[in-house]
């Protein structure tokens, strides 16, 4: 069965969450919400709320938008928790993912959401800002961000603004279209690179100097995963990011 | 109980200039998109809009040049939909002031609105240049108690809440079905609030189940019927799909300064 960056990513992001978690993403989040139902699909134990207010919604129902506020991520629900609750989960230290998204991020990992060009006041482009972001980075146990266009515009040496940090003493990694790296002694590492790219495409894409000359290659999606995949996201939602 | 039905021409006007409003729902889902459509047309100026995720209704406000500040921590339209044309246009012009927040601290500035105290401490934050830009909103302190530092943000009571639902009284108790997002809470902070409702429906329906009311009929100043009152949007179990040749023309207009082409089409023949 062939995959793509699509699947590669989806099934990343899925291989985060482990039993007993307690999973968040927020709005605009399509690839988080279909490698959720991945996990659940592959009879990962854990707990999974949203912004539509669901508590482990019924994630065999197929998603039918990319919005991830829609009905889709409430029914089934057995009670609800609203995201007001979800940031106290968070601040009191009881959420262990979440997963997030950025415009820019530089190599310690602080994210760019708010702005591009001129000033803060009269910016030349004005982003929609980090929802989540400067809350969940310094205070969730593990914080796994994902960018579906890894390029030097987006991994870059120097973010215009930082909107959101995480704090280094938690775990903290980054999952793009071409590789995985994590945050270590307060700087990202490049851990490893999916099987249909190169370390020389890596670096090529990326804004900071990667000095490795060998890195190892991520475990391709199974057989088994893809298929689950086709079955929880028959829409192809998951390609809306891409 | 106060009978509060009123036209949308009557809620809209209760609007005045340089007030803060909350504006309800998250990003296209539930917005009081027909009460904005109708007030971007009165031509209000200053005002300030607060709310989480914000989307299609606090844009129309932005895109008539009716807003001065927004404290937000989401401001779009998610995925292909894409950036809020008219809040962007705005901040890129240096007319609109962004505070922006993280979605706790937007919360707890309304938390502490509706509490009655001055700021209130939030979690994380920390080493986020928001907190520079924007003292007049976040500042840090020193715990009394252990010394620990804090961010504080100050806190914002809106003059009115405006949400769409789905079923309300005429006096004012509301119900919204499925996704509340932060709407009781705006409701909560807001001195009044003004609904927008999908169907006006019997008291008693309300006195079933008193603890599925989302609204009582106290904090409500204004009731209107509004069928489809969150279109070009999305009301969770009425219409679930965004209605994109709308929001095409929209953006449309936006870019080619036709705004009050815009709203003439989508709300003619609506009161």
């Amino acid at each position: 069965m062939g995959y793509g960056p699509a699947e590669m990513m989806c099934v990343a992001l899925s291989r985060e969450i482990k039993d007993g978690d307690m999973v968040f993403h927020g709005l605009a989040s399509p690839v988080p919400m279909t490698a959720v139902k991945l996990a659940k699909s592959m009879g990962r134990n854990f707990t999974y709320v949203n912004i539509a207010g669901g508590v482990d919604p019924k994630w065999e129902s197929p998603a039918v938008t990319g919005s991830t506020l829609s009905s889709n991520l409430y029914h089934g629900s057995a009670a609800t928790y609203g995201l007001d609750e979800i940031m106290d989960l968070a601040c009191s230290g009881k959420l262990d993912i979440s997963f997030l998204s950025f415009v820019q991020m530089n190599q310690k990992g602080e994210i760019n959401m708010s702005y591009i060009g001129g000033d803060y006041d009269k910016p030349k482009l004005r982003l929609p800002g980090g929802a989540g972001s400067a809350t969940l980075a310094p205070v969730t146990r593990r914080t796994t961000v994902w960018k579906t266009k890894q390029d030097k515009n987006s991994l870059v040496e120097k973010v215009q603004f930082v909107t959101a940090a995480p704090d280094p003493a938690k775990e903290f990694s980054v999952i793009t279209n071409l590789c995985i790296f994590r945050l270590k002694n307060g700087l990202l590492e490049l851990e490893s690179i999916f099987p249909y790219t190169t370390l020389q495409e890596v670096k090529e894409n990326t804004g900071w100097p990667i000095n490795q000359t060998d890195v190892q290659v991520y475990p391709a999606p199974t057989a088994e995963e893809l298929s689950a995949l086709a079955e929880v996201d028959p829409n192809g939602i998951r390609n809306i990011e891409f | 109980m106060q009978r509060k039905l009123m036209p949308m021409s009557s809620a809209v006007s209760l609007i005045e200039d340089g007030q803060l409003l909350a504006v309800g729902g998250s990003a296209l889902h539930r917005n009081p998109a027909v009460f904005c459509h109708q007030l971007a047309k009165l031509n209000r100026t200053r005002l300030r809009l607060v709310g989480v995720a914000q989307g299609y209704a606090s844009d129309v406000l932005c895109a008539g040049n009716c807003v001065d500040t927004v404290y937000f921590s989401f401001f779009g339209f998610e995925n292909e939909f894409g950036l809020a044309p008219g809040f962007r246009k705005g901040c890129q012009e240096g007319k609109i002031k962004a505070v922006e927040g993280s979605c706790i601290s937007i919360i707890a500035a309304l938390r502490a609105g509706g509490y009655g105290i001055p700021f209130m401490p939030v979690g994380g934050m920390w080493e986020s240049e928001l907190l520079d830009v924007r003292p007049d909103f976040f500042q840090v302190m020193t715990s009394p108690f252990n010394g620990e530092k804090v961010v504080v943000v100050r806190a914002l009571v809106p003059d009115w809440a405006i949400i769409h639902v789905h079923e309300a009284d005429e006096y004012g108790n509301a119900r919204i079905i499925g996704s509340l997002f932060q709407d009781q809470l705006l409701t909560r902070a807001a001195r009044k609030t003004i609904i927008t409702a999908e169907r006006i429906v019997d008291t008693e329906s309300f006195q079933i189940n008193p603890a599925l009311t989302t609204v009582p009929h106290f904090q409500v100043e204004a009731v209107v019927l509004a069928p489809q009152g969150a279109k070009p949007g999305i009301c969770f179990g009425e219409y679930e799909t965004v209605e994109a040749g709308c929001m095409k023309a929209y953006s449309r207009a936006i870019k080619e300064g036709a705004l009050d082409h815009f709203l003439a089409i989508t709300t003619e023949g609506r009161a």
